[in-house]
Order: C-alpha cells, then structure tokens, then sequence
C-alpha cells in the first residue's frame, strides 16, 4: 500500500516536472553594457518573464572587449544565445556567416509594424534585402556651436538650413590670428571616418555603389566633398592642423574653448553639461548640393539561426525594441532612441520623446531626431573592415596636407576594387 | 682614485636603478591616485598628482554596485587552482623527463614543447566546444582544468632537476627508497625555489587571466576580478575612479604572493649566481 502510493506520488511529481518544463523556453539575450545598463536588462526582462509565464527570459552580460570572439566561440559549439546585441557596423562580416535569421517570417505572421521605427537604421540591419535585427538606438551626427564664441564674433545662431558655404564664413569669423599664430579655430577637425562621410554624403557622394559592386569614394563627387572638409584644415585654415592642435583632441579642444563648432554624436552631451563653461546648442549639419546628409548607426538585436526557440525569441524581441524596452534604455539617458514618434502609436512613442528630452542645454535638442529623416547607415559590407584599412592608411597623408584627396584614394582604388569583386563572387556562390 | 672611481660607478647605478624602480612605481601610485579621486575628475587640467580630498565612494562603488567578493573569491580559486595543478603536473612531469628512461621519452618532450608555439587565441575555440560538451561551461571546472598541464611548467622543472646532483638521490636509492621517496624526500625539497618561481609566474597568470575566463563563464557571478570590472569599461565611457578602485584592492594578493615567494627565488637566482 506505502510502496503504490510512493510510486504513484513519484509519477505525479515526474509528470508536473516534465509539464513544467515543457511550458518554460528559456531565452537567453547577449550583450554588452555598463553596470546600470545590466540592470536595465535585468529589470526589463523581468518584467517580461511576468507577464509571460512560459518564457523565461535572461540576460548574458558580455564585456565589449572580446564581445565578438565569445560570440564566435558560442556559434561555433553550437550554443549560440538566441538573441544577440550588435551593431550596424560589425553586422554584415557576421550576417555572411549565416548565423542570423531573417525577421520577416515573423513580422508577416504576427502583422507586425516596423513602422514605429526611423528607416534609415532599419536599412542600417538589412542584409542582402532582409531584415536581420529589431534596432534599439541610434547614433548620428549634428554641429555643437560655442553660442558665446558666435556672440562675441557677432554672429547669430545658425539656421537649419544653412549651407557649406555659411559653414565656411562662421569658421572663417571664428578663427582668430595673434602676431602670425593661430589661437583659435572655427571648428574642431576629426580625422576618424564616422566624423567626416556627412562631407561625401551631403555633397551626392557615395562610398560604394548600393550593391557593393562599385568602389565610388574616388568619384568627382565624393572627392569633392571630402576636399572640401580638408580644405578646412590646410586652405583656409579654420581647423587646427596636428601641429597646432599638440596631442589635444578634437573634442577636448572644443571643451576648452579653442574651437567654435564641432561635428560630433549625442554622447557628448553628459559630458558638456557638467563641464563646458560657456553656452552652447547645436544645429543639423549644414546643407551641401545634396542637403544634409549624416550618418544614421546604432545597435540593436538579432535572432541567432540556431536559436531553438525562435517564437519565444521573437516575443523577447519585441519587447525589447518595442515601447516598453526603449523607454526604459531612453529614460536612463543612454540612447537616441530608434522609435521614433507614430501615428498610430501616439501614447507609447509620446512617452518615449518625454523621456528623451531633458533639460537643455542644448536648446534644440529635436535635432537629434530630426536629421534621422535624411541620415543614411554607414556603408559597410561583408569585408568592409579590410576595405576601410586601406581608405585609412591612403587617407594618412591628406590629413598631414602632403597630397590630395582624389590622388591618395586613386591609389587604392584598384585594391578596393579588387576585395569589392571578391564579396560579389562570394554572393553569387 | 680606484675609490673616487668605484664611488662614481655606484652613484651611476643607483641613478640608473632609482629611474628603473620609479617607471615601475609611479603607474602603481597612479593607480592608487586615481582611486581617490572625483568620479570623471580623471581629465582635469592641471593633472592632480593627488586628490585634494580623498574620494573613498568610488571604494563603496566598487564594492556594493558588483559582486566584488565573489569575483575575487573567483579569481582566488582560478590563480591558486592553477597554481597547484600546474606545480604537481609539472613537478611530476618534470622530474619523469629528467630522472627516468623510456622508448619515445624525447620525442615525448618534444611534442610538449611544440605545444608552446601554439598561440591561445587558436585555441579557445575548440577549447570552448570541448567545454561546453561536457557540460562545464560556466563552472569552476571549465576556469581551471584547461591549465592542469603546461609544457612551460614541465620544462622549467625538468630542466631544473636535471641540474641537481644525482649523487645524493644516488645515496638514497642504495639506503633502499622507492622512486617515489626520493622525489617526495629529496628531489622536490631541493627544488623548492624553483617551485616558487613556477608558482608565482603561474598565479600572476591565472590572477590576470582575461581572455580564456571570459569565454568560459556565462553568469556575471562566475566571473573573476578581470572580466568582472570591465563592466566598468563600456562602450563610450570608462569609470577609471572606480576601475582603479577595484584594481588596487586587486593588486593585493599578487604582492602577499611576490612577497612570500620572493627569499625562495632570490636565493635561487644568488645560487646560480655563486656557482658560475
């Protein structure tokens, strides 16, 4: 009798145990990220695991050194996470590899929106036409000004809709000359290509045939542009050269109030309020002969194809680069949000730009999300990074003002060329 | 003169050697500098050489904001697992290359020398999968076990026991000691500072480990010091106050382990030193 009930009371903890876990996925979400940032994921996953009783969400905190040989190694031993935290940049190298799964599938079946989200960084996660990641921030491109350097040359604030040519004239007003030595400049000179591809954009330039087929960075077009950024520097003066700027970075040298105006991303901001020691705003990039061209980046999530519980990571998916995930990472003053605001979704994204605001400065904060109407994703392919180290190294001597920008990039061309028509016959394989 | 000139010659090489110790000293009082100083104060012009107000939060930071005692705990149990596997592995290993025969022992050494020209970065792939397998990911056993053996240990010991007489375990093995009494009894003893060598290299190793402890554990509370606090590394910022913080609680034990193993390999280095 002791012994039946035994048995049967076995069974039934065997039968609910199995039950139990039949109805829990677990979802495990990689990333990287700050301390206060662990806990946004934390907190937010919880948050799902509540209102979703058969999905267990987690969090794996990679540290962003090494983020991608640890990523690489999981792929490898067949246990990759079933979401993963990536950039636009990093994407295509991976996405060749074939280890994420296209969203569409189920973007079609749920009838979801990817309206709410600017389109510039959803084109950012396209490979070859398909959707491969849900976007959580962007980073983008706009001009700090020194307002008080600008009242004291006379100049009023900027227009948005000013042009290179106006650009020129308040660098030129800002620059200013003691017995024969440069002790301030109109603006601050970047040499790192995130800083300088709004001049070839804006000017109609490109770096790359849409395809990737093309290298087109040497173009008169583009050419002209980025010449026109170096011109700054060595024909009209109005940015420091190496020289002149002695080991003091672009951005300290704008903190310090030896440059006017600086062409720099939304994470500058903490640093400028608690430290700057004038008044200071912001304004979109000036317009060149194609408008007002920056570069529209940013991070968001993919789904690892080997992910064995792609429904249930979908659902994660969704929570995190929907309303409820991106108000939470806005609201700790980490992102440019990807949400941009919806019609349809008129509370949710409201909340969303709420939190977003803060006190300025800088005044004109809208800016931020404003130039993402016209920003364009960097334009990176499957061996792009080797492609960019040789632009790099070409571009060395520009910078120094010993050669020009077309003579420099025709050099490399052929070599561009050559890696470009390798990842075509890879494609077509 | 001689003396006038020998006093030259010392006011050079303590000139020379003062230079020396200062370049190692001052990244460490750096180090401790910056952990007193004011959150994101690192950058300020003219560079504080020493906080005028000592900032002891960035202490509290470090130890309340992230499980800080565990990771050490980890990184104690990696430094010191290590460390002892490696001294029996290579101690036994060690003293087989150098005291016994047997068909295939050189080519034998020889493949466990190759395995140094390997660099780790080729290995931690099929590391992890070998890992993962057996289902040690994210435990201590996957953190240690991959060290147990290194051809660098095996070498060191070998080379070591080879260069002590054989006489005297001669002399034991006639009073009638098994092999094993001899090693335990006379080999290892005398080996000692060559053990403590091995022994401080490998915790140094296994105490700044980054890469491989990385791959192996999953869970924030796996982690030991060097993963831990790179948390406060990220993206766009670095926390330097609170990172160095953290790393001068962890430069702790390496030192109590320099200074206990420090009179061992002095001696064994004046040793060598006497004999040539």
């Amino acid at each position: 009798m002791k012994r039946w009930t035994l048995a049967v009371g076995m069974l039934a903890l065997v039968l609910s145990l199995g039950l139990g876990m039949a109805r829990t996925t677990k979802v495990v979400v990689a990333g990287w990220g700050g301390e206060s940032e662990i806990a946004m994921y934390n907190e937010l996953l919880k948050k799902f695991n509540a209102s979703h009783p058969n999905i267990k969400a987690e969090f794996m905190h990679i540290p962003a050194k090494d983020y991608w040989t640890k990523i690489t190694a999981m792929f490898a031993a067949g246990k990759a996470p079933d979401l993963f935290f990536t950039n636009n940049i990093n994407f295509p190298a991976l996405a060749s590899k074939g280890v994420a799964a296209p969203l569409e599938p189920f973007i079609e079946k749920d009838g979801y929106d990817t309206g709410i989200f600017y389109q510039g960084i959803l084109n950012a996660f396209k490979y070859e036409g398909r959707l491969m990641a849900l976007p959580r921030d962007i980073s983008n491109l706009v001009v700090y000004y020194n307002r008080d350097m600008l009242k004291e040359a006379g100049l009023p604030d900027p227009d948005p809709s000013w042009t290179w040519d106006d650009f020129l004239k308040y660098a030129k007003a800002l620059t200013k000359e003691e017995g024969g030595k440069r002790t301030q400049w109109g603006v601050s000179f970047y040499t790192y290509f995130l800083f300088w591809e709004p001049w070839v954009w804006s000017n109609g330039g490109r770096w790359y045939s849409p395809d990737h087929s093309k290298f087109m960075l040497n173009n008169p077009v583009s050419v002209e542009g980025l010449q026109f950024y170096v011109d700054l520097r060595w024909k009209h003066h109005v940015a420091p050269t190496p020289a002149e700027a002695a080991d003091r970075s672009a951005y300290s040298l704008f903190l310090g109030g030896k440059t006017g105006m600086i062409v720099d991303g939304r994470w500058r901001v903490p640093s400028l309020k608690k430290k700057a020691k004038f008044d200071w705003d912001i304004v979109p990039f000036p317009n060149g002969k194609a408008g007002s061209i920056v570069d529209i980046d940013g991070s968001g999530w993919a789904m690892s194809r080997q992910s064995r519980h792609k429904d249930a990571a979908w659902e994660v998916l969704k929570f995190l680069a929907g309303p409820e995930g991106s108000l939470a990472f806005t609201k700790g003053g980490l992102i440019i949000p990807a949400i941009g605001f919806d019609p349809k979704n008129p509370e949710a994204t409201n909340a969303i730009l709420k939190a977003f605001f803060q006190p300025p400065p800088p005044r004109h904060q809208q800016y931020f999300l404003t130039v993402n109407k016209t920003a364009i994703p960097t334009e990176t392919f499957e061996r792009w990074s080797e492609a960019q180290n040789l632009i790099n190294k070409a571009l060395g001597p520009v910078w120094e003002g010993k050669e020009s920008v077309k003579s420099a990039l025709d050099k490399i061309a052929p070599q561009v060329q050559k890696i470009l028509d390798e990842v075509q016959a890879e494609r077509k394989k | 003169m001689s003396k006038r000139k020998r006093r030259i010659a010392d006011a050079v090489i303590f000139a020379v050697l003062l230079l020396g110790g200062l370049t190692m000293l001052v990244p460490f009082l750096w180090m401790i500098s910056t952990s007193f100083k004011e959150p994101g104060s690192l950058f300020d012009l003219p560079i504080q050489l020493w906080p005028e107000k000592l900032h002891w939060e960035n202490y509290q930071r470090v130890l309340t904001a992230v499980p800080f005692a565990r990771w050490y705990f980890n990184s104690l149990v990696l430094a010191l697992g290590l460390t002892f596997l490696n001294l029996t592995s290579g101690a036994l290993a060690g003293y087989a290359f150098a005291r016994f025969s047997w068909k295939g022992k050189d080519v034998m050494f020889l493949f466990s020398l190759i395995t140094l020209m390997i660099p780790a970065h080729v290995l931690i792939i099929p590391l992890f999968i070998i890992m993962s397998r057996l289902g040690w990911i994210d435990t201590y056993y996957a953190l240690v076990l991959p060290g147990l053996f290194d051809a660098f240990a095996i070498f060191l010991m070998r080379q070591n026991f080879i260069s002590l007489p054989r006489e005297l375990e001669e002399a034991a093995l006639i009073d009638g000691a098994t092999p094993w009494q001899i090693y335990w009894k006379i080999a290892l003893p005398l080996a000692a500072p060559a053990l403590a060598t091995l022994g401080t290299f490998t915790f140094l190793g296994g105490w700044n480990a980054f890469l491989w402890p990385l791959i192996a554990t999953n869970s924030i509370e796996m982690r030991p010091l060097t993963v831990g606090l790179a948390v406060f590394n990220t993206q766009f910022t670095t926390e330097w106050t609170v990172l160095m913080a953290g790393l001068s609680l962890a430069t702790i034990p390496p030192i109590i382990v320099f200074l206990a193993a420090q009179k061992y390999f002095i001696r064994g280095l004046t040793l060598g030193s006497l004999k040539g």
